[in-house]
C-alpha cells in the first residue's frame, strides 16, 4: 500500500510533538533549578540540548521530504510551512532553557536572592503558556492559542515589575550588583521564551484558519475574542 | 427492520404462484378451444353436407323432367320454393350449360354458375362440393351439386347450399364461454396463490423478522415454529443457535464487564498500546495519572494528546525490539514526571503480542504513583543524614573546647570561655536528643499520654510567657488573643501541650524579623478547639509548605540552626497534635508571614 501524506503528517507530529515534550521539560528543570538552587538538574537540562538540536535537523528534512515528495495543499500545506516555522522556535527555547539553567548553576553557589515569589509567579506562568502553545498544536485548538498570545502580555508586565525589583535592590545592594545581573539574564530568556510561545501561538492560528496573524493578533482577537470555546 | 422486505417476499411468492396457474390455465383452455372448434367445425360441416346430401338427392328425380322439359315450369318451382323452405336450405336447378333452371331463394334470370367449382364438378359426372362467400346472399355458405342424368348422359345438375353462419354463431357463442370460463379460472388462481403464498410465506416472514431482531442483538428472541415441517425444523435451528449466541455474548459481556471493573477500580494506570502507539485500552487511573481529562478511546495516538518524553523514548525503545521469545518478558522500569501534575510515577512498559487473526505487537503500560513513597525514602535517607549531621555540628563544637581546655597553657578567661561552649552544646545536643525521643516515644505511643482536662488557654499563656523574653530580645512583638476564663476545654497532657505550643510559636518568633509581630489565638469552635500563630515574618515557599514539618526540614540549609532550633519543632507539634486526636495546617505567602492551625478536639462538657 503506497503511503499517504495523512501518515506522513502524523509521523510529523508525532516528531515535533516529541521536541515540545523536550523542550517543556527542559524548561520546566531550568526552573526548577533556578528557584530550588539545584546545580545538578541545570546541569542535566545543558547536556540535553544537543537531543533537541538534533530532533530540529530531522524535523526539517521530514518537512522538506514532506512538501517536496507529497506537494501538500491547503491546510496540509500550512500545517507543513506551520511546522517548520515552530520547529525553529522550539530548537530556541531549547537553548533559552538552557541559558536559564547556566544562570542557575551560578547562582546556587550564592547567597538566595530576595525576588522568589515573583520568580516563582513568572516560571509557572511562561511554562503555562508553552504548554497551552504546544497543547494548541497538537489539539489544532485557534481559541487556546490565542489565549496564549495574550498571557504574553501578563509574562511582560512580571518581567517589568521583576527589572524594577533587582534594580531597587542593587541600588539598596551594590555588592551583589554580579548576582542580580545573573537573575535578570535568566528572566530575560525567560521572557523571550514567552515570547516564542506566542511565536507558536500565531503559527497554530496560521494553519487551523488560514491567515497570518503575526503583527495583527489584536483585530484577530476582536474576531475571536467573545467566542468561548465550546 | 425494513418493514417492506416481507411483504415483498410474499408478493414475490404469490406472483410466482400465480404465474404458473395462470400459464396452467391458459394453456388448458388454448387446447380445450382449439380441439373444441376443430371438433365443432368438423361435426357442423358433416351434417350440413348430410342434409345437402339428402335434399340434393331427393330433387335429383324431380328436377329430370324439369331439365327434360327445358323451359318454365310454375308447378316445379313452387315444388322447390316449398322444399326450400322445409329444409331450409337454397337450392337451385342448373342445365349443363350453366344456365339457371330454377331457384329456391331467387327469381330469375339469375347469372351463369358454369363457372362454379362445385357445378363444374357435377356437370362432369362427380359430386362437388365448395365453400365460399355467396356472391347473391353475400353469406358463407357450403354448396353441394349433384349431376343429374337422363339416359347416362349429364343433363344438368342440383345444388342445394347452406349458409354456415349458425356454426359461427355456435363458434362464437362456445369461445365465448371458454373465454368465461378461463377468466373464471384465473380469478380462481389468482385467489388461491394469494392464499397459499400467504400460507407458506407467513412463517418465513416471521422467522426472517424474528432473525433480524436477533441481528440487532435483541439475543432473547426465539421464534414460534409453525407451518410446514421444513420452516417447522428452521425455526428451531434458528432458536437453537440464538441460545448459543445468547450464551457466548454474554459470557463475553460478563468476562468484559469484570474487566472492566478490574481495570477501573486498580489504582495503578494501566494503557495497552499498538504498535502504532494507538490506545488499545486505557483505564481511568491511567488518565488520572498522566493528567489527561479522561481515557482516551481506543484508537486514538497517545502522542495525539499526550508529551510525556520519557514515557515515549522508553515505548519506543519497547515497542523497535524484535519479537522477544515467551517467558523472557522484557520489561523497562523508570520513574519519570508528567507535565503539570508534578506527581512521580514509577512507569513499566512490557511488550505484548497480542493474538488475534493476526497477531499484532504493542505494549502494556503500567503506571503507578509513587510520589509518597519516594518521599518517604526521601525522608528516611535524609532523616539518617540529618541526625548525624545535626549531633556532629555540637559535638565537633564540645571536641573543640576540649581540646583547649586540655592544653595546659590555657588562662582562666579562655578557659572559662570554652567551658562555656562546651555546656552549651552539650545542652543543644541533649535538647536534639530529648526532641527525638520525645518524637519516636509519641510515634510509638509508648508513653501513654495523660489525659486531664485542662484549658488550652492557659496552655497558651503559659507558653507565650516562657517566650516573651526571647521575643522581647529580638525586637518581636508578641501577643496573646485568649479567652481569660479557664475553662477546661480539651483533655489532654498538659506539658505535652505547652511544648507544643512553645515550640509554634518559638518557631514563628525565629522567623520574623525585628520589628514584626507575632499573634497567638485560642478560640472554641462547635466541637474544636483551635489554637492560631499567625507572623508576619518571611513566609515559607509554596513547595516547602508539605514538608515543614518534617524532621530536619529546613526550607533553606544554614537557616534556623544558628537560631539555635533543633529541626525537630514543628515535628513534635504535628505528632502532638496527632496523639490528642487533632491536626495541624500551615498556610503561607512567602515574603508576608506564615498561619500555622492547630485543632484538638474539644471536650465534651459531661
Amino acid at each position: 500500500m503506497k503511503p499517504l501524506i495523512e501518515d506522513d503528517l502524523a509521523a510529523l507530529t508525532r516528531q515535533v510533538m516529541h521536541m515540545g515534550g523536550l523542550v517543556e521539560q527542559a524548561l520546566d528543570r531550568s526552573l526548577k533549578a533556578l528557584l530550588e538552587r539545584d546545580r545538578a538538574l541545570a546541569r542535566e537540562v545543558i547536556d540535553g540540548d544537543a537531543v533537541i538540536d538534533r530532533l530540529e535537523n530531522e524535523i526539517e528534512e521530514r518537512c522538506l521530504d514532506v512538501l517536496a515528495l507529497r506537494q501538500p495543499v491547503a491546510r496540509d500545506l500550512r500545517y507543513v510551512t506551520g511546522i517548520l516555522k515552530i520547529d525553529s522556535d522550539l530548537e530556541r527555547m531549547a537553548d533559552l532553557a538552557g541559558n536559564i539553567a547556566e544562570r542557575a548553576e551560578i547562582l546556587a553557589e550564592v547567597p538566595p536572592l530576595p525576588f522568589r515569589p515573583d520568580v516563582t509567579r513568572m516560571a509557572a506562568l511562561v511554562k503555562r503558556m508553552v504548554r497551552d502553545g504546544l497543547d494548541s498544536l497538537q489539539r489544532l485548538d485557534a481559541q487556546l492559542a490565542f489565549r496564549t498570545w495574550q498571557a504574553d502580555q501578563e509574562a511582560d508586565r512580571l518581567y517589568r515589575e521583576l527589572i524594577g525589583q533587582a534594580i531597587q535592590f542593587m541600588r539598596e545592594h551594590p555588592e551583589r550588583l554580579g548576582d542580580v545581573m545573573h537573575l535578570v539574564g535568566a528572566l530575560r530568556n525567560l521572557e523571550r521564551l514567552a515570547d516564542h510561545a506566542t511565536n507558536i501561538a500565531e503559527d497554530v492560528i496560521f494553519v487551523v484558519q488560514g491567515r497570518i496573524v503575526r503583527h495583527h493578533m489584536r483585530e484577530f482577537g476582536a474576531e475571536v475574542g467573545g467566542v468561548r470555546p465550546g | 427492520m425494513t418493514g417492506a422486505g416481507p411483504i415483498v417476499n410474499l408478493d414475490r411468492l404469490s406472483l410466482r404462484l400465480f404465474a404458473s396457474f395462470a400459464g396452467l390455465i391458459l394453456v388448458i383452455v388454448a387446447a380445450v378451444a382449439l380441439w373444441g372448434e376443430i371438433r365443432v367445425r368438423r361435426f357442423y360441416a358433416h351434417e350440413v353436407e348430410r342434409r345437402l346430401e339428402v335434399a340434393a338427392a331427393l330433387l335429383i328425380e324431380r328436377s329430370e323432367s324439369a331439365l327434360a322439359h327445358a323451359g318454365p315450369d310454375p308447378a316445379f318451382d313452387a315444388h322447390l320454393g316449398q322444399l326450400g323452405r322445409l329444409t331450409r336450405l337454397r337450392l337451385t336447378v342448373i342445365r349443363d350449360d350453366g344456365v339457371v333452371l330454377a331457384d329456391s331463394e331467387s327469381p330469375l334470370p339469375i347469372a351463369n354458375h358454369a363457372d362454379r367449382p362445385e357445378v363444374r364438378l357435377a356437370l362432369g359426372g362427380q359430386p362437388g362440393t365448395d365453400q365460399r362467400r355467396s356472391s347473391t346472399t353475400g353469406q358463407r355458405t357450403h354448396y353441394l351439386a349433384l349431376p343429374v342424368r337422363s339416359a347416362g348422359r349429364v343433363i344438368g345438375c342440383v345444388r342445394a347450399s347452406a349458409p354456415l353462419d349458425d356454426m359461427e354463431g355456435a363458434l362464437a357463442e362456445l369461445r365465448t364461454s371458454l373465454v368465461l370460463v378461463g377468466a373464471l379460472a384465473l380469478g380462481a388462481g389468482l385467489l388461491l396463490a394469494g392464499l397459499l403464498a400467504r400460507r407458506l410465506a407467513s412463517p418465513l416472514e416471521n422467522m426472517a423478522r424474528e432473525a433480524e431482531a436477533l441481528g440487532e442483538g435483541d439475543l432473547a428472541r426465539r421464534v414460534a415454529p409453525r407451518g410446514p415441517v421444513e420452516t417447522r425444523a428452521l425455526a428451531r435451528a434458528l432458536n437453537t443457535m440464538a441460545a448459543r449466541l445468547q450464551q457466548r455474548v454474554e459470557s463475553e459481556r460478563t468476562a468484559r464487564g469484570e474487566l472492566e471493573a478490574i481495570l477501573g477500580g486498580m489504582a495503578e494506570g494501566v494503557v495497552a498500546l499498538d504498535a502504532a502507539e494507538q490506545v488499545l485500552l486505557m483505564n481511568a487511573a491511567a488518565a488520572r495519572l498522566l493528567g489527561l481529562e479522561e481515557p482516551l478511546a481506543a484508537g486514538s495516538p497517545l502522542w495525539r494528546v499526550l508529551r510525556f518524553p520519557e514515557l515515549e523514548r522508553e515505548l519506543r525503545a519497547v515497542l523497535a525490539r524484535p519479537e522477544a521469545g515467551p517467558g523472557t518478558p522484557d520489561v523497562r522500569s523508570f520513574d519519570a514526571t508528567p507535565q503539570g501534575n508534578g506527581r512521580t510515577l514509577a512507569i513499566s512498559i512490557a511488550p505484548l503480542s497480542i493474538e488475534g487473526l493476526e497477531t499484532r505487537r504493542g505494549a502494556v503500560v503500567l503506571l503507578s504513583d509513587v510520589t509518597t513513597t519516594r518521599r518517604l525514602d526521601q525522608m528516611r535517607s535524609d532523616f539518617v543524614a540529618n541526625v548525624s549531621h545535626e549531633l556532629r555540628t555540637p559535638l565537633t563544637a564540645i571536641m573543640g573546647a576540649l581540646e583547649i581546655l586540655a592544653e595546659p597553657s590555657t588562662d582562666e578567661a579562655t578557659e572559662a570561655r570554652f567551658v562555656e561552649i562546651a555546656a552549651r552544646n552539650a545542652a543543644r545536643l541533649k535538647a536534639i536528643v530529648n526532641d527525638l525521643l520525645d518524637l519516636s516515644s509519641l510515634e510509638a505511643q509508648s508513653e501513654s499520654l495523660a489525659r486531664a482536662p485542662l484549658s488550652t488557654s492557659a496552655a497558651l499563656r503559659n507558653a507565650a510567657a516562657a517566650l516573651a523574653g526571647a521575643a522581647q530580645k529580638k525586637g518581636v512583638q508578641l501577643e496573646v488573643e485568649a479567652p481569660r476564663s479557664s475553662r477546661a476545654d480539651v483533655l489532654g497532657d498538659e506539658s505535652r501541650l505547652e511544648q507544643c505550643f512553645t515550640n509554634l510559636l518559638a518557631n514563628a518568633i525565629q522567623y520574623t524579623p525585628a520589628g514584626g509581630r507575632v499573634t497567638a489565638r485560642a478560640r472554641s469552635l462547635e466541637d474544636e478547639v483551635e489554637v492560631v500563630v499567625e507572623d508576619t515574618g518571611i513566609g515559607i515557599p509554596a513547595t516547602a509548605l508539605p514538608r515543614v514539618f518534617e524532621r530536619f526540614y529546613r526550607v533553606d540549609r544554614g537557616r534556623g540552626r544558628d537560631t539555635g532550633g533543633t529541626g525537630l519543632g514543628l515535628a513534635l507539634v504535628k505528632h502532638i497534635a496527632l496523639a490528642h486526636g487533632g491536626r495541624v495546617d500551615v498556610a503561607s505567602e512567602e515574603g508576608h508571614g506564615s498561619v500555622f492551625t492547630v485543632r484538638l478536639p474539644r471536650r465534651s462538657e459531661a
